[in-house]
């Protein structure tokens, strides 16, 4: 598994949490303030996971064992922010358990990534987006379009459109460089941009 | 040239003021740029709306009752836990006396000090007749003389040797003298002061004391075990 305790070094910190205190304490080992702290995260964290994983029951278990191991290795947690430093560790477990689905032959591998995916042409006319838009057709799109990229080009996509972090904290996250969060992102938001135009989404400009 | 693998990082701020500033000025020309930087907003704000589901049960561990793991984690954290060296002392404790105890109980039962002399006799050869009335009754400070002499003849037993050369040197006086005229009756007690050469019965030869303790240093390392498991 791959290392999912962060030496997070010190990057700039997004919204100081009223957790200095809560942060300072649960590191010397106070379980209570470890609570506090983690509980406002909980429900990003779950989404996040769910989004990755796909079912409800195994985005919990991994949320919680990762809430888990975030508890034991706090001691060590050095700068930086907290919150992305819980994300890596449930972004890699969940990471972890898609690649042991694929193994297993649950999954159909992922398309490779080599190559600089194109902008899909709408084929037939289609609604204006707005309409799509307002309707639940296109949170099933995009949640099809999601589950069909790769794993980590869909942490990606997630962290900065859902959790709002900002590329130098996804590459911590990630541990990559930013152009490749740069180049995930972008792929990312491609495929699904791609796949609403296949359903027939044309662009009010287009 | 198009701007296109820029735009992502365009529309989340991402571009250094000098790539910025670039590709404004293309979009400013740019229709099918425009229209596909447009189409990246909508598609960020798609994933942004989606639905966000709370979980069916509190995920956040109870660790209030639960230890960090000895203070130690996965990534070799150094905190200090005093009850791994306990359990490793404990062991080694345990081991060294349990040697001990082998020692002393090899050493009684060579001698046939717990019991009868005979063994002793046997195995001190000519000068058992001296060793022998000295381990089995009261006997006066002469008893001294043929425990040393007696010393180099059990070669066969090397391990009761040391125990009588150094308790005959340690006090071949007269108190071992006159307590050992005193208390005739018991061998047991003749040996625990003979050999001895000490006023009071000497916990240090006697094998069960050695075997009390490597069962007290076992229990200690095992409960400190038990312990570091379940935290």
């Amino acid at each position: 598994m791959r290392g999912d305790v962060a030496r997070i070094g010190p990057i700039v910190q997004h919204g100081a949490v009223d957790g200095g205190d809560l942060l300072r304490r649960a590191r010397a080992g106070d379980g209570r303030a470890f609570e506090d702290l983690v509980r406002p995260e909980e429900h990003a964290l779950f989404r996040h996971v769910l989004r990755m994983v796909g079912t409800e029951p195994e985005a919990e278990d991994i949320v919680q064992e990762a809430l888990l191991s975030a508890w034991r290795s706090i001691g060590g947690l050095q700068g930086g922010s907290f919150r992305a430093w819980l994300f890596r560790i449930a972004t890699n477990r969940a990471i972890d358990v898609i690649r042991a689905r694929r193994r297993r032959g649950e999954l159909p591998l992922e398309p490779s990534d080599d190559e600089e995916p194109g902008w899909a042409e709408p084929v037939v006319p289609g609604p204006d987006l707005p309409e799509i838009a307002a309707g639940a057709e296109a949170v099933g799109l995009v949640e099809e379009a999601l589950r069909a990229i790769p794993a980590e080009q869909r942490a990606a996509l997630l962290l900065r459109d859902v959790e709002g972090f900002p590329y130098d904290e996804i590459a911590l996250i990630a541990a990559v460089e930013i152009g490749t969060v740069k180049s995930r992102i972008h792929r990312a938001r491609l495929a699904v941009r791609n796949a609403l135009v296949a359903r027939g989404w044309r662009s009010s400009s287009g | 040239m198009h701007v296109d693998s820029e735009l992502s990082a365009y529309l989340d701020g991402e571009l250094a003021p000098a790539e910025r500033a670039t590709v404004d000025a293309h979009l400013a020309t740019c229709q099918r740029c425009t229209g596909r930087l447009a189409e990246l907003r909508t598609t960020a704000s798609l994933i942004a709306a989606l639905p966000s589901p709370r979980p069916g049960r509190s995920l956040v561990p109870r660790v209030d009752t639960l230890r960090r793991l000895d203070g130690v984690d996965e990534r070799g954290f150094a905190g200090w836990n005093w009850l791994r060296p306990v359990r490793s002392l404990s062991a080694l404790a345990s081991g060294a006396f349990l040697f001990l105890f082998l020692v002393t109980a090899v050493a009684r039962s060579g001698t046939g000090l717990g019991g009868g002399g005979t063994t002793a006799t046997t195995a001190f050869g000519p000068a058992g007749a001296g060793a022998a009335p000295a381990t089995s009754a009261a006997a006066p400070a002469a008893s001294a003389a043929p425990l040393v002499s007696a010393a180099p003849a059990p070669a066969l037993v090397p391990a009761p040797a040391p125990v009588f050369d150094a308790a005959s040197r340690a006090a071949p006086s007269p108190p071992a003298e006159a307590v050992s005229r005193t208390e005739a009756a018991s061998p047991t007690a003749v040996v625990t002061r003979g050999v001895a050469g000490q006023q009071i019965s000497d916990p240090l030869t006697e094998p069960l004391f050695w075997l009390a303790l490597a069962i007290v240093a076992a229990a200690t390392a095992f409960l400190a075990h038990r312990r570091l498991r379940t935290t």
